[in-house]
């Protein structure tokens, strides 16, 4: 028997199925790329429609329930792309401040001996 | 070495001060560095033509922030041979004629000379309460014994801008600036100044000020 929220994240993974392989065929993910999400999108299928097959695996490393899991998956992804976000971020910072000064000394430069008042 | 003494000033909007707050620090300066920071009013226009080469003008292109500007400033300052520097701001809050007493610390052996400005009613309340208590946790976290953490008149060596320099694009500026001379125990003094207030609601806002707590907390335990 498929519960709601199985539904839902049937829906949920079938959907993200779908938008993914439009991006691939627009080109805008790489085959690899595309691949690996597929298989992202697939498993959550899988884990919805066999939960009593997932808890059997589960039990053999003192997982209690499925969702704890992925709940636990999913925070320590996220603090993943956060730091990797924080990094990126920073960087951008960096070469937009080294960009903004170089352009306004090289200006003033420039115009040293045609502007200064 | 011969003194060259340049004044860097971060501006941003200001096109009703800038000429008067440039004439008289001009009088006590060799030359000044003004660093526009994507004004959207009619600073490039106002700027007169008889400061005789002693103004360099520098604009961003888009608006980065007061520390942006300063350190844009001091590296150009740097590149002109400046021996020091002065940092004050284009709101005519900083009285140039008071640099000479800046200069005057910095002959007696102050690394980094810092403007403290009178908290009384000039100031504003919330200025005022948010300058105590951010002075205070400075003094607690990196025991620093500066009263003005805030001020943005100040005055150093040019050799000591390396120690001085500043990450940080925003009003933290004054902040990291103080923070990094205590890390690297520059002597830090302070002299008296004017308290001048045109606009309550201009500079550093609460928003700022609980950025700059943050922020002090994250130098003292990430930096």
């Amino acid at each position: 028997m498929i519960n709601g929220i199985a539904i839902i994240g049937i829906f949920f993974a079938l959907f993200m199925g779908y938008y993914t392989f439009i991006k691939f065929k627009r080109k805008e993910i790489t085959t690899n790329q595309s691949v690996f999400w597929g298989l992202v999108w697939t498993s959550i299928i899988i884990v919805v429609l066999i939960p009593g097959k997932i808890s059997d695996f589960l039990d053999q490393f003192q997982i209690a329930r499925a969702l704890d899991l992925i709940v636990v998956l999913g925070i320590v992804f996220l603090l993943a792309v956060t730091f990797y976000l924080f990094v990126r971020v920073n960087k951008l910072k960096n070469k937009l401040n080294d960009l903004v000064e170089s352009l306004a000394i090289k200006k003033a430069q420039k115009n040293e001996n045609s502007f200064c008042a | 070495m011969e003194n060259n003494t340049v004044a860097v000033i971060p501006s941003y909007n200001e096109d009703k001060t800038i000429n008067k707050v440039i004439e008289e620090t001009l009088k006590h300066v060799s030359s000044v560095v003004l660093v526009d920071d994507g004004s959207k009013d009619k600073t490039e226009d106002v700027l007169e033509n008889e400061y005789q080469g002693r103004l360099y003008y520098l604009r961003h292109p888009i608006n980065m922030g007061k520390g942006a500007a300063l350190r844009t400033g001091v590296r150009f300052a740097a590149k002109l041979g400046a021996t020091r520097v002065v940092l004050l701001d284009a709101d005519g809050q900083h009285n140039p004629q008071e640099i000479p007493r800046f200069l005057a610390k910095l002959n007696e052996g102050t690394e980094l000379a810092i403007g403290a400005r009178k908290k009384d009613g000039n100031m504003p309340f919330s200025m005022r309460s948010g300058n105590l208590f951010l002075s205070r946790l400075i003094q607690l976290l990196f025991g620093s014994h500066v009263e003005d953490t805030q001020s943005g008149y100040r005055a150093f060596e040019i050799t000591n801008a390396s120690k001085l320099i500043w990450k940080s694009n925003d009003y933290f500026v004054e902040t990291e600036m103080l923070i990094r001379a205590e890390k690297n125990k520059l002597k830090v003094r302070e002299l008296p100044i004017a308290t001048i207030y045109h606009d309550s609601y201009k500079g550093t806002t609460f928003i700022d000020g609980i950025k700059i707590f943050f922020n002090i907390i994250k130098l003292r335990v990430y930096d």
